[in-house]
């Protein structure tokens, strides 16, 4: 299973320390800090959740039960949001 | 609606697709349909070759342009297929101490583009005093609209535009570290002059940054007192107040991408290392053009009135609540900036 971002959610980049999301059909902005940033630019790459966790452990020095977990906190916020989808 | 309509002034909100914006420029921050939002103009062909922006656009107004009004998130999303040039340097000032003169040299510059306090811009930068706590969402997004805002003026209107040149109001200068995380190799300089002079110019014609009922709140953020304070300073105590904080803010956030000029040193010769600073080597003619903006009143756009340097004539007259003011909240920020020129 993967994980996309809806079309029409914009993600604009800070120096890769955060950024924001905006949702064009609502007009609602999301803040993303540095690891949701991460997670973000990993889901538009195509990366898979393990592919994000992995790059997250080896960023933070975190394990990787750990990073998975973060990772899916946050994919379940954005898809409860529907600034995701799974597939 | 097609973008490329004529649209009438009423602030109104257009979807736009991105692509439909190139050669389109963000002119204003307004309110349009109770939201903040961006106003934009077409502005393929033009060359800002006014000392002010706005004056740029008050001599194309007769033209038949378009103009639009988009949420925010137009210019987020038009930075990402924005093919413009990233800022060559940016100009910082104090006010009335010759900026107008080194982005009249930014001109001289054949292809260059400069911006000269620009509205959208200033008015971005404002939300920083008032909308903006450190570290809150809100900041985030000014940060990147600001960042957005800069790149979509930075667009080759003419085609051929290869430096280009911000020069912000003095007020931006508030905001130095906030613009340096956006940017955090490109050149600022710093131009600044002696705070009794200052004071003497500004008193003389009162800029609008002066007027604190016209933002109350940006203007105590400004000064360094509480709202209800602000409308009770008079002018000088206002003024000097606010070149004292802009001398301290700089001197607290210089660096090795920062270049410091007292209105003292400017010259021809500064005015062509303010260039090499900003990585630019002038041809022959670019330099001729240079020594001649070095020669003239700045704010004079039909470039006849001959430049005279003021400096005594401004001491001379000015006022002991003049002199007072400058030395309590400016001088020793000052000196201390210009210290800090001296021993480089």
């Amino acid at each position: 299973m993967s994980v996309v971002p809806i079309k029409d959610v914009v993600y604009t980049d800070f120096q890769g320390a955060g950024g924001i999301l905006v949702d064009l059909k609502t007009k609602q902005y999301y803040q993303l800090n540095e690891t949701g940033s991460l997670i973000w630019r990993g889901l538009e790459k195509g990366d898979t959740v393990d592919d994000i966790a992995f790059e997250m452990s080896t960023i933070y020095e975190v394990t990787a039960e750990h990073a998975r977990k973060s990772v899916e906190t946050l994919l379940s916020n954005l898809e409860m949001r529907k600034l995701v989808s799974r597939s | 609606m097609s973008v490329h309509q004529s649209i009438n002034s009423s602030r109104s909100l257009t979807d736009v697709q991105p692509d439909a914006l190139k050669l389109w420029c963000p002119v204003d921050a307004v309110i349009a349909e109770d939201q903040p939002a961006i106003e934009w103009m077409d502005l393929h062909g033009v060359d800002f070759r006014e000392p002010f922006f706005n004056e740029t656009l008050a001599r194309i107004d007769s033209e038949i342009r378009g103009r639009v009004v988009t949420t925010f998130d137009a210019v987020l999303q038009f930075e990402k297929i924005c093919k413009g040039l990233s800022p060559s340097g940016f100009i910082f000032h104090s006010s009335r101490c010759g900026s107008t003169m080194v982005a009249n040299a930014c001109r001289g510059l054949k292809d260059s583009i400069v911006i000269a306090e620009a509205p959208v811009i200033d008015k971005l930068i404002t939300r920083f005093f008032t909308d903006a706590p450190p570290g809150s969402a809100k900041e985030l997004l000014y940060l990147l609209l600001l960042r957005a805002t800069v790149t979509a003026l930075g667009q080759r209107l003419k085609g051929n535009e290869c430096s280009y040149f911000v020069k912000l109001a003095c007020t931006s200068t508030l905001q130095l570290a906030r613009l340096r995380s956006i940017w955090p190799t490109v050149p600022f300089l710093f131009l600044f002059r002696n705070p009794v002079e200052i004071l003497v110019s500004n008193l003389r014609s009162i800029p609008e940054w002066m007027r604190a009922e016209v933002n109350p709140a940006a203007a105590a953020a400004i000064v360094g007192v509480d709202e209800d304070q602000v409308a009770l300073l008079g002018a000088e105590e206002y003024c000097a107040r606010s070149l004292g904080r802009f001398f301290t803010t700089v001197d607290a956030n210089v660096d090795t991408r920062m270049k410091l000029l007292n209105y003292e040193q400017l010259s021809f010769d500064s005015l062509i290392a303010i260039l090499n600073f900003f990585g630019v080597e002038p041809t022959v003619d670019e330099t001729d053009a240079i020594r001649k903006v070095s020669r003239l009143y700045s704010k004079d756009s039909t470039s006849t009135q001959v430049f005279e340097d003021d400096s005594l004539q401004k001491r001379s007259t000015a006022s002991r609540e003049v002199y007072l003011a400058a030395e309590r909240w400016a001088q020793s920020s000052y000196d201390h900036l210009n210290a800090r020129i001296l021993s480089c």
